[in-house]
């Protein structure tokens, strides 16, 4: 499968434009790696990527057809903040019920612990958290991840942990992946190629 | 160099209910001890949930009600009290909070910054540390929801460059950061140490603790378990002393990638001696009897009794 944007543009209202014609794709299998300078729309271009957000100009197409806006999104996107990103009011357990049944070898193999599942997210720290962001779309319905910053606020051991569990996955789905990062050490490692978003791309 | 803050012995517990009206205390940091002094920047590395911000928070008097907290904080050199910490923060301890969410939502960014004052001074003061950070003019009117994760990062920071402090305490200021913002935000550290300032700078980023720091506290399960000068982390393996230590290093991207089995005890259910000691692969019967004091060790301190 081949997801790709095409001359994507974006702006915000009342701004000029965050980024202008970028084109970006991913093959099933690979892994790309986003850089860029703080504040360039990494993150806007994620959830574009994912279709969160609504490109200004240009499209995102799966294998040659629009994302579906109904059902599972094939393309799971893991936020930045894992504390904004998760409902406060809902228990972990539900969280991670919402994606599907949970696969209990996949959660240990990520450092859940299962008495995790029944605690609320402000009882546990922001790592503990992402862990469960990546849990919950590590999810066989899931064909394209874009991971958007996800390892910056964890210590390297439990980075190391959780990229070597999705790097495993994604092999072993043939799943594409996105990994935005400013780790330059990290891209070198786990990426197949590098996505540079320049300042030549922006309004 | 003179101290500039000192923390002996600290311990930090929660008061939690458990079934009905039974409450519990469960501790999450034990025997922690660490001093800035000023002119060096000690950065805290460790793992996810080991206490570090908790730390920060417990200096500053910011811990929650249900927390309680023993041991001793000093600044320089006088016992930190509820009423003294109180005139200090803000003023001559500043904080740079871990999550963007410690910004207001409902107020634009540049009065966020330099508080809610009109002085032309502090206006000069915050217009500096903008353009210091590569925000631009139109950014000063923006609510906290309309920034990139970097920029709110970036306005955190500059919240605690307002005022003339002695101690900046930071926790993870460089998340969302690129690698130019990350090393401009710690060169302004280093320079601010080299003035004579302290800074406890709380970090995951090793590699860029690395080119900062004088000291590196490593932290597991809420206690430190080394102190090592920057210089022996730089050396490699070898010249680190904790198992742990070690196993941060070797879990680097550039040193391997590689993950201990394993993960950090819930704070419920610490192992009695050595906290670090179900992970570790030098452990012997000896570790998991009683706890294990901090003792020193070519020139920093460790917490391990086969530590060489």
């Amino acid at each position: 499968m081949l997801l790709e944007g095409k001359n994507l543009s974006f702006k915000y209202k009342n701004t000029d434009y965050l980024f202008e014609n970028i084109n970006i794709s991913v093959e099933s299998g690979e892994i790309v790696g986003l850089v860029a300078k703080s504040g360039y729309g990494k993150s806007t271009l994620s959830k574009i990527l994912a279709g969160y957000e609504t490109p200004t100009k240009g499209q995102v197409l799966l294998n040659g057809k629009k994302l579906p806006n109904k059902g599972y999104n094939p393309v799971q996107l893991i936020y930045q903040h894992p504390e904004k990103s998760i409902n406060p009011r809902m228990k972990m357990r539900d969280v991670l019920l919402e994606a599907g049944p949970i696969d209990y070898d996949l959660i240990k193999a990520i450092g859940i612990e299962e008495d995790w599942l029944t605690r609320y997210p402000l009882e546990l720290s922001g790592g503990e958290l992402q862990r469960f962001s990546v849990a919950r779309v590590l999810n066989e319905k899931t064909k394209f991840i874009i991971a958007d910053e996800i390892s910056t606020m964890l210590d390297v051991i439990t980075q190391a942990q959780i990229w070597n569990v999705i790097i495993e996955f994604v092999n072993k789905r043939n799943i594409g992946l996105v990994a935005v990062t400013h780790n330059k050490h990290l891209a070198e490692k786990i990426c197949n190629r590098i996505f540079y978003l320049e300042k030549e791309n922006r309004g | 160099m003179s101290k500039l803050l000192e923390v002996i012995d600290m311990s930090i517990s929660f008061k939690m209910y458990e079934k009905g009206f039974r409450q519990s205390y469960t501790q999450v940091i034990n025997n922690l001890c660490i001093k800035v002094s000023r002119g060096e920047i000690l950065a805290i590395v460790g793992s996810s949930g080991s206490g570090k911000s908790l730390l920060a928070h417990g200096i500053l008097g910011l811990l929650p009600n249900n927390a309680t907290m023993t041991g001793k904080i000093l600044y320089e050199g006088k016992g930190l009290t509820e009423k003294r910490i109180e005139e200090l923060r803000g003023k001559k301890i500043a904080l740079v909070p871990q999550s963007v969410t410690y910004l207001d939502p409902l107020m634009r960014i540049a009065k966020q910054v330099r508080g809610n004052v009109k002085n032309e001074e502090r206006i000069r003061k915050q217009k500096e540390s903008f353009r210091r950070y590569d925000l631009c003019e139109n950014s000063e009117k923006l609510f906290p929801y309309q920034l990139s994760g970097g920029m709110a990062r970036r306005a955190l920071i500059c919240t605690a460059e307002q005022e003339d402090v002695d101690l900046i305490i930071a926790d993870e200021p460089t998340p969302g950061l690129d690698i130019e913002l990350a090393m401009k935000t710690l060169r302004y550290f280093r320079e601010l140490a080299d003035k004579g300032k302290g800074v406890l700078l709380i970090t995951h980023d090793i590699d860029l603790a690395l080119n900062v720091a004088d000291n590196i506290a490593v932290f597991y399960a809420g206690t430190t378990v080394e102190i090592t000068p920057v210089s022996d982390f730089l050396k490699g393996e070898e010249g680190l002393r904790h198992p742990y230590t070690k196993a941060l290093f070797n879990a680097m991207p550039q040193n391997g990638f590689k993950a201990v089995k394993g993960y950090q005890p819930y704070y419920k259910d610490l192992p009695k001696g050595c906290l670090y000691s179900p992970r570790c692969t030098i452990a012997k019967e000896e570790c998991s009897k009683s706890k294990i004091p901090m003792r020193q060790l070519r020139g920093g301190m460790v917490r391990c009794i086969y530590a060489t």
